[in-house]
């Protein structure tokens, strides 16, 4: 899972700040310090990653990934 | 949608206007920056680079190339190069005259570069009044060259009294070069301070304007123009300034400022070359008057939420007065042209 | 009894969890950088 290449973000005292420059748009998202952009970035499978998050937090970070994915801020993935 | 976040104040811009050089081979009337000659001090190849290892470290998301003409400088395509090796994406506003097919090949090597191309008239006398003889032909042959790639490409188009009545011919003129059309404010900057009685648009041709745009989702504003912003176009941009807050600006030499439109002593934030780009973003105490600033005087129009008293940066130029609330609004043009029909009745 | 009965109220009221984080988008053209 990764940005899609159009994108980019970065940490704000807030949480995330993402940048599509297709849009262009600003996507300004309240995870507070849960996430970080590395989160974002790699190839390390997604339950991978989720299992370094809290488990009371877990659920919240699917739905905002699944936000992302759809309004395109994530790479496509190939699923073979 | 709020402006909560935006008003929290953010820790870099998401970007930021660059004038690299003020040296341009044209000398377009309503020229933001008086360009021609290039500006005394202008930052070195090192200071540039530099300025793009700060930008980078920052995370700020994109540069808006400008100037001057950019391509002016013998070393900008190496300062391109060292945005796009750093992830920072970047868009040039060129008056196409410098753009041939090896540099647009060049060009299109990179995924990160958009490009817009200004030209002010859809015919060759509207364009050539304000821009120089032989330009439109000229910048028709470099959005060609640029339609024929990937590059993202639009044409800019500053809105005066002189073409606003073919910006939907420019509109069209875009569709069939395959590229958008971008059109922006003209401000009382630079050389468009100087001829602005004899360019800016009237307040007709503006309600004329807001009333087209309304109808065309697709035409982009560059942010320039929400002080008239119809409630159809609401959500296609932003709805009040962002100096300061989301963007800002660094100039030829160096120097910061709120924004292009405000590139006078009065208004500079820091000097790069005594501070570094973060300390200038956060401690900049102009920076922090731009944060702070409150348009009282617009807060009881019905229209506040759409525009926050619009943009500082005309009303500076033309009452002295930044926080006096933007003297070409929506509100304003119907109040104004209701006011001289009243007197024309009356005479 | 009233302890109790209140307890039973408190304990069986449902706890509000925050499911979504909160998400603004704002769409821009340049911030007036681009002319």
């Amino acid at each position: 899972m990764q940005l899609h290449p159009a994108c980019r973000v970065r940490q704000e005292g807030f949480g995330l700040l993402f940048y599509d420059s297709r849009g262009p748009r600003l996507l300004f998202v309240e995870t507070g310090d849960l996430l970080t952009p590395e989160f974002f970035s790699g190839d390390e499978p997604v339950d991978n990653r989720l299992a370094r998050i809290a488990p009371a937090s877990r659920a919240r970070v699917l739905g905002l990934l699944a936000k992302l994915s759809e309004k395109g801020y994530l790479r496509e993935q190939q699923i073979c | 949608m709020s402006n909560r976040y935006v008003e929290m104040g953010l820790k870099a811009p998401v970007n930021l206007t660059w004038e690299v050089s003020l040296a341009c081979n044209l000398r377009c009337s309503h020229c933001l920056s008086s360009s021609g000659e290039p500006a005394h001090g202008e930052l070195s190849r090192e200071e540039a680079l530099d300025l793009v290892e700060q930008l980078h470290r920052n995370q700020v998301f994109q540069v808006n190339f400008g100037g001057g003409e950019p391509f002016m400088r013998p070393d900008f395509e190496e300062i391109l190069d060292a945005c796009h090796q750093r992830g920072i994406m970047t868009c040039i506003s060129t008056n196409g005259t410098l753009l041939d097919e090896a540099r647009v090949a060049r060009l299109a090597k990179s995924r990160l570069v958009a490009i817009q191309v200004s030209m002010d008239g859809a015919t060759r006398e509207t364009c050539d009044a304000i821009r120089g003889r032989g330009v439109y032909d000229k910048a028709i042959e470099a959005i060609r060259l640029l339609a024929a790639t990937r590059i993202p490409t639009s044409i800019n188009t500053v809105l005066t009294t002189q073409n606003a009545g073919e910006i939907p011919a420019m509109y069209e003129m875009a569709k069939s070069l395959g590229v958008s059309l971008r059109v922006s404010r003209f401000r009382p900057s630079g050389r468009g301070a100087d001829n602005w009685e004899e360019l800016r648009p009237t307040p007709a041709q503006l309600l004329a304007f807001s009333d087209w745009l309304a109808k065309s989702g697709d035409v982009r504003t560059g942010d320039s123009f929400f002080s008239l912003t119809s409630q159809e176009r609401q959500g296609l941009g932003l709805n009040l300034c962002g100096a300061a807050k989301l963007t800002c600006c660094v100039g030829p030499t160096g120097n910061m400022y709120p924004c292009a439109f405000l590139q006078t002593d009065r208004f500079k934030a820091g000097s790069l070359r005594e501070q570094s780009f973060k300390e200038i973003w956060d401690e900049s105490e102009i920076y922090e008057s731009f944060r702070n600033l409150r348009i009282h005087s617009c807060e009881e129009c019905t229209r506040f939420d759409q525009c926050h008293g619009g943009c500082p940066a005309v009303a500076w130029h033309l009452k002295n007065d930044i926080s006096g609330g933007d003297p070409e609004c929506l509100e304003r043009c119907v109040t104004s042209i209701a006011d001289a029909n009243r007197a024309a009745k009356a005479a | 009894m009233e302890n109790e009965k209140s307890c039973q109220e408190v304990c069986t009221e449902e706890p509000r969890i925050l499911e979504e984080f909160q998400v603004e988008e704002l769409a821009i053209d340049g911030i007036c950088g681009v002319y």
